[in-house]
């Protein structure tokens, strides 16, 4: 009984030794893991429409009910994003959110994803009330965000093809981004090309 | 013109208020030190935000006490409510009224003055110690009653009762160094343990009482109501047992009352198993002897700090226990050795160093003893459990029975009965 409370205390003086494990918050800061899920992002598309459609999904995924929406139709002089909508107001109530992540994984498009900022307290309520403005990248700014680390990056030849303005859309996409993609062209029809499957089999008898 | 300076009531007025200045900031400081040695114990940085390394956190916490609310329940009886932690304090305050801290300002023992570094030689100084620190219980026994609350009257009982237990098996540890002191003046106790000193033996007592020293060390944890021993002010068993009424300031004299008994056991333990101030010779110089003696009760009060870092709360009927059937018969046990063989050198007329040996040895084959004991009584009742991966499959002790879940199938017969009540 003894030796094993010498033995213990030999064990917590040795640990007196070793370096602390604590990190000292504002002058070092810890790493983070890519998938770390902090403040969100509303990202764009290379050329700059914006990936948020107004679908819904990430407010109806979200188990706090933290993300308001209101859609708003997209017309020939105004085209924000590359769909028939795009969301006109996107609140997010920082308050509410959990940062479960959930919203990123329902977002088609990949509009929303949660990146590394954690830096969010405040001291007034109203402004933890994130409006679109404060969440929307900027212009020449678009990337991916940590979409790119939940699955290996496309192969090459599937790089996504970006939307253009002002095309025609006719009906044979196949993809997930059929979905943000709506009334708008593509550069190219399909992800893959190859052609003994692809070949149009649709015959007029 | 500062010839009343050499008045000796003056001078121990004044050295009374130095010291009582001291104890405080070491009380603050303690409670810093503490939570730094616990943390880097633990693996972790202790509070070094207040200031560099943390040296303002005790002012940060003073003043936070100072201004929180001061909550007197509606069911306290007023007077002994307010009272009791001032007893706490001043009964801790006036235990270091007889530590000597220092060599006479002289260098010479022979040769006293009003202004050496002890308050009082009086020349009963180890019996003040005992009686004060068994005037400690009132404090605890008074403030858990006058607060109104049933589980503060537990707490503060079981404290009394634990106070009570190791006190005796503390006295007589202690009387062990008595009978080889001759004396029961503190200082006279150091004088004793200088080298060449003509009433003793001239060497620290902890090597003439090992036993004592193990008794004394367990036995003084105990008394201060401090890890393993603190079941009185667990948070987890009596939410926090006498002290669950008393906030703020109030609260504060408590803790302060607990760290400076701890400082006092520190303080008695050094004084009477280390020699005190005294250190191979180098004491005659007076301000080394106070850094020398401030250097062993440092050493004790980290073994405290590390003792409440390392080991688990101990049960309170095992507390019990150990005090009654263990300690107390191992400080007759060392009371009887001692005086057999301080008798038989008297009578003898043996050199010291004899006796110092024997005792010594006897004592720590005693200790040695009783460790092996107390290891064989756990396996014998198959408390122990060792778990080793070379010799195979784990075996469990005897009093451990694994238990088998089988599911229950429904009888028959309601079966039946359900199908009837349907149909």
């Amino acid at each position: 009984m003894s030796f094993d409370i010498i033995k213990g205390m030999a064990t917590t003086l040795k640990n007196m030794g070793k370096k602390p494990t604590t990190i000292s918050y504002p002058e070092e800061e810890r790493e983070l893991a890519p998938r770390f899920r902090g403040r969100h992002v509303l990202h764009r598309y290379d050329n700059g429409l914006e990936r948020c459609v107004g679908c819904y999904l990430c407010a109806g995924a979200c188990p706090a009910d933290a993300i308001y929406i209101e859609a708003e139709e997209n017309t020939e002089e105004k085209r924000v994003s590359a769909g028939e909508r795009y969301a006109k107001v996107f609140d997010v109530n920082m308050l509410r959110c959990i940062f479960c992540g959930y919203c990123q994984a329902a977002c088609p498009t990949g509009a929303i994803t949660l990146e590394s900022n954690y830096k969010l307290a405040s001291y007034y309520a109203e402004d933890l009330v994130y409006h679109k403005e404060q969440l929307l990248e900027p212009e020449g700014q678009a990337t991916v965000g940590s979409n790119d680390v939940w699955a290996d990056p496309a192969p090459e030849e599937s790089a996504q093809p970006v939307p253009q303005v002002n095309q025609v859309f006719d009906g044979s996409q196949a993809s997930a981004a059929a979905v943000g993609l709506g009334t708008t062209h593509t550069e190219r029809p399909v992800l893959f090309t190859d052609e003994e499957q692809d070949e149009d089999r649709r015959k007029l008898k | 013109m500062l010839d009343f300076l050499n008045n000796i009531i003056v001078a121990s007025v004044i050295k009374s208020a130095i010291v009582i200045f001291a104890l405080l900031t070491a009380f603050a400081y303690m409670t810093l030190i503490e939570r730094v040695i616990v943390a880097r114990i633990q693996g972790r940085l202790g509070p070094n935000r207040a200031g560099p390394f943390g040296v303002f956190q005790p002012v940060a916490d003073a003043l936070k006490m100072a201004f929180k609310e001061q909550i007197v329940p509606s069911q306290a009886k007023k007077l002994i409510y307010l009272v009791a932690p001032v007893i706490s304090v001043v009964v801790a305050l006036c235990a270091f009224a007889v530590v000597p801290i220092g060599n006479n300002w002289s260098g010479d023992p022979s040769k006293p003055s009003v202004w050496d570094p002890f308050i009082g030689d009086i020349n009963v100084g180890l019996l003040w110690i005992l009686a004060i620190s068994s005037l400690a219980v009132y404090g605890i026994v008074l403030g858990g009653w006058a607060s109104g609350n049933r589980y503060s009257l537990l707490g503060a009982l079981r404290s009394a009762a634990q106070m009570v237990s190791y006190e005796t098996s503390l006295g007589l540890a202690l009387s062990g160094v008595l009978m080889w002191a001759g004396t029961l003046s503190m200082v006279g106790i150091v004088h004793a343990q200088m080298a060449g000193s003509a009433q003793g033996p001239g060497v620290w007592f902890i090597l003439a009482q090992p036993l004592g020293f193990f008794i004394y060390i367990i036995a003084g944890v105990a008394e201060v109501n401090r890890a393993p021993f603190d079941l009185p002010e667990a948070e987890q068993e009596l939410t926090a047992g006498y002290l669950t009424e008393y906030s703020g300031l109030r609260w504060s004299l408590y803790q302060m009352a607990e760290y400076i008994n701890m400082i006092t056991v520190s303080a008695v333990a050094s004084t009477l198993f280390l020699g005190g101030w005294s250190f191979f010779g180098l004491e005659r110089i007076p301000l080394l002897s106070i850094l020398f003696f401030l250097i062993k009760v440092a050493i004790f009060l980290f073994m405290f700090i590390w003792l409440r870092a390392t080991l688990p709360r101990i049960r309170y009927d095992r507390l019990m226990r150990l005090g009654w059937q263990v300690l107390l018969p191992l400080a007759v046990l060392n009371v009887v050795i001692t005086a057999v063989i301080v008798t038989v050198m008297a009578q003898f007329q043996l050199p010291l160093w004899q006796g110092v040996l024997a005792n010594g040895l006897i004592g720590l084959a005693v200790v040695l003893l009783v460790l092996f004991m107390m290891r064989r009584k756990s396996y014998v009742e198959q408390t122990r459990f060792v778990e080793n991966a070379a010799q195979g499959p784990v075996v469990m002790p005897a009093s451990v029975r694994l238990a088998k879940f089988e599911r229950i199938a429904p009888p028959a017969e309601t079966a039946q009965e359900q199908k009837a009540v349907q149909a």
